[in-house]
């Protein structure tokens, strides 16, 4: 070797260091293994094949102004396999893999955090979907030059194609963390393969639409449904990197702060898209009928996690609390059941506050009643979800605890219906009452739903439920409140 | 001597089983430390706390001082764990595997090529950079393994189990790496089931069944306090036959065995009796030319201490 190319070498070496070293080590394998290159050549020969097809279809149709689009078309489709599908399923398989190739533990046992081992793989599977993206730009290039391709409307597909790869592949990173045994990760896989074509095929039928009518991508229905998709694809990519961080990392680390964090922004970036939203001038009810729902599919899971944490600090966070190495300033966002309902508690009136904020800004206050109904509601069914555990269980099975919880949450969506059923109610019977919160939410995404006048005593029934669960679970609040705090003085 | 790792009433259950009860003991820098026991005693469970890959019940692992529970990340700093079975990276080079590691312990530049160096000269894999992984022996890939422990200089090794499925020549030469890092002050906890080869290399022993230690120290220690004597060789000029007379009405004698030309046998008591026995034999005209404290045999201790108990 020359000089000059030892001299390369070496600059590489010492660029290299400033990269996560599991990017440098699965790059490394991916250009040495067989099984890149073959879904490299695979999707190209695949695409080039397509677009033969493609084009002597158009030519036979003789319309010769819309090359550019059944060739860019065609490209797209296949870019969306490729990344939609192979580049998540890549990331899933890179982290299966260190369970299934007995790597894992030396991985932990080093001197890499949880962190850099999924941003690692994120990054390192992104880097390998890039270069099959790179792979298509000759394709993309002379899609460009045909004639009839409208060009913003390309970049926005090709934009919202690497975001909802990203977001995959986040996704499949979180599947995986949570899926170590071997019959979990086979369903695990199957289940993130459907998701991801699902995934695929939204987006190649968007794609056709907006390819075709670049207009469409004005439309302020459009826009404001690509807002609240991309930022809530952004939320659960974070969130699914953060769970898989907290899976992997030490049992004794803070696995809540991060993700409290990382609701409690989501929550924000929710209101800031329900502001701008309303800005743009539609209705103070729309704004509403976006927030709520945001909140009871989006963040609500999340809340329920937090409120059914274990109440005991790990004794990593308690000596970081101690040594004053925490940074862990604010209680709410410490790890602790308690401290999550009190999240939980904080965090939803303030949504509802914001809520009322716009009404009254927009002058229409009449659907607010409703509104702060379904936040006693949520309320209710999270705190019901604390008590749940504070009654049953113990720190160690709190994951039975969630699970049973769930069922707990089902059951009592079926059993009124049963006694609906027997008591000769059709309504009740068919699942409209307001234990089944499937039923409220569409109701009230519909406008067709009243509660106090539909539900005069249930309502009281939530709001007795609401404050047996914050009597019973505020003692505990104070009791972690306390504790921390003199864990800060030992410090 | 300093103790490198202090494990401190260590309790850990699985599912109401109790694998580790209420263990303690100390490895010190340069000791070598056997930790046996049979299957399922808890030898791994214990390994794998140490190496913060499982959290104890109860009780705390220090590692130069410093909880594993409280500073995990410090305690990765300062050990190097080899698991009893690894799984090797499917396209990569002996070099790529351990560059990799060297960088994920957070070596730059010259300072990890200069580590990548030294461990593959000091475990024998320089000839063997270039080659995958994947078709590495299995006593090569031991090497392999323990030279990714070595990377970061770690203080403290854990070795659960490094030699086996070695062939012969590879357990020696495995043996002969571990004495070298223990003679390079690096504190050693190591579990095998090969007793004889153990007993060779280490400078203590922890004894452990049902999860509880039965016996920790110096082997030496362990038998004396286990039957009350140590045991001997001597060799005079005089004939075997005239030595094992003589010794015969000396007393406190016990086990006298006839062996290489002179006399082994057990005796109650420390240095100052032994020293005693040899005084009399020349007082009565015996003139030793060898005079051996033998080591005691671990696989004696072993039984001795142990019922073959498994839960």
């Amino acid at each position: 070797m020359s000089d000059e190319a030892q001299m390369s070498v070496s600059r590489i070496e010492l660029l290299s260091d400033r990269v996560n070293p599991i990017v440098v080590k699965e790059v490394r394998q991916a250009l040495r293994g067989d099984a890149f290159f073959k879904s490299l050549w695979g999707v190209l020969m695949l695409s080039a094949l397509a677009c033969i097809v493609a084009l002597t279809f158009v030519s036979s149709t003789n319309q010769v102004e819309q090359f550019g689009v059944g060739f860019f078309s065609t490209v797209y489709v296949c870019m969306c396999i490729a990344l939609m599908a192979l580049t998540p399923i890549g990331a899933f398989q890179s982290l299966a893999g260190e369970w299934d190739d007995d790597s894992f533990e030396l991985l932990v046992a080093s001197d890499l955090g949880p962190g850099q081992i999924i941003r690692g793989k994120l990054l390192s599977a992104l880097v390998q979907g890039g270069l099959l993206g790179v792979a298509f730009l000759p394709m993309l290039a002379v899609a460009l030059s045909l004639p009839g391709l409208d060009v913003l409307a390309a970049g926005s597909l090709i934009l919202m194609l690497a975001l909802g790869s990203s977001a995959a592949t986040s996704l499949a990173l979180g599947i995986a963390s949570v899926a170590r045994r071997r019959p979990v990760r086979i369903l695990a896989l199957g289940l993130l393969v459907a998701l991801t074509l699902a995934l695929a095929v939204s987006l190649i039928q968007f794609g056709a639409i907006v390819i075709v009518d670049p207009g469409e991508l004005f439309d302020y229905d459009v826009l404001a449904a690509l807002a609240t998709l991309g930022s809530a694809a952004i939320f659960f990519a974070g969130y699914a990197v953060l769970v898989a961080q907290a899976q992997i990392s030490h049992p004794e680390e803070n696995k809540s702060s991060a993700l409290r964090i990382w609701t409690v922004l989501a929550m924000v970036l929710g209101v800031a898209i329900c502001g701008l939203v309303h800005l743009v001038g539609p209705t103070r009810s729309d704004v509403l009928e976006i927030a709520v729902p945001m909140v009871l599919v989006g963040v609500s899971p999340a809340l329920f996690t937090f409120a059914t944490e274990s109440k005991r600090l790990p004794r990593r966070v308690e000596y970081e609390l101690r040594s004053g190495r925490g940074g862990l300033s604010a209680d709410l966002l410490m790890p602790g059941g308690a401290r999550g309902l009190l999240l939980a508690w904080v965090l939803v009136p303030m949504l509802l506050l914001v809520a009322s904020i716009f009404g009254v800004l927009s002058g229409d206050l009449g659907d607010l009643s409703p509104t702060f109904l379904i936040a006693v509601y949520l309320l209710t069914y999270l705190s019901l979800g604390s008590l749940f555990v504070r009654l049953v269980g113990g720190s160690r099975r709190t994951g039975k605890l969630r699970v049973g919880f769930v069922l707990m949450v089902i059951a009592s969506m079926i059993i009124p219906s049963v006694i609906g059923s027997t008591l000769g109610s059709d309504s009740i019977a068919s699942g409209h009452h307001v234990f089944n919160p499937f039923w409220v939410l569409s109701e009230y995404g519909g406008q067709d739903l009243d509660l106090f006048d539909l539900a005069g005593p249930l309502t009281v029934f939530l709001y007795m439920g609401l404050g047996l669960a914050l009597l019973i679970n505020l003692p505990g609040i104070f009791a972690a409140i306390r504790h921390r705090r003199r864990l800060r003085r030992q410090g | 001597m300093t103790a490198i790792l202090e494990v401190e009433r260590l309790t850990k259950t699985f599912d109401g089983l109790t694998a580790v009860d209420q263990i303690s003991f100390e490895v010190g820098a340069g000791e070598i430390c056997g930790f046996i026991g049979p299957n399922g005693a808890g030898k791994t469970t214990t390994m794998r706390i140490c190496a913060t890959l499982e959290l104890p019940d109860e009780g705390d692992v220090r590692i130069g001082g410093h909880s594993v529970l409280e500073e995990p990340r410090y305690a990765r700093h300062r050990t190097g764990f080899m698991p009893d079975h690894f799984g090797a990276y499917p396209s990569t080079t002996v070099e790529e595997y351990i560059d990799f590691f060297a960088r994920a312990q957070g070596l730059r530049g010259a300072k990890r090529l200069s580590a990548v160096g030294d461990v593959t000269e000091f475990t024998g894999l320089s000839p063997l950079l270039g080659k995958a992984v994947s078709g590495l022996s299995k006593g090569m890939r031991q090497r392999l393994c323990l030279a990714k422990t070595l990377l970061h200089d770690p203080k403290l090794l854990i070795l659960d189990e490094p030699a086996s499925g070695l062939d012969p020549r590879a357990r020696v030469e495995l043996r002969e790496l571990v004495v070298a890092l223990a003679e390079l002050g690096k504190a050693v906890l190591i579990s095998s089931h090969i007793l004889t080869e153990l007993s060779e290399i280490c400078t203590s022993v922890a004894v452990i069944e049902l999860g509880r230690i039965k016996a920790h120290g110096n082997l030496k220690d362990i038998r004396a306090r286990l039957s009350g004597a140590g045991r001997a060789f001597l060799r005079c000029m005089e004939s075997p036959e005239q030595v094992e007379r003589a010794m015969a009405e000396l007393p406190g004698i016990q086990q006298l065995v006839r062996e290489q030309g002179g006399v082994s046998f057990d005796y109650g008591g420390g240095d100052e009796i032994l020293a005693g026995i040899v005084t009399r034999l020349v007082t009565g005209g015996l003139r030793p030319v060898e005079v051996r404290q033998e080591s005691a045999d671990l696989e004696d201790v072993f039984l001795e201490l142990t019922e073959g108990q498994v839960q």
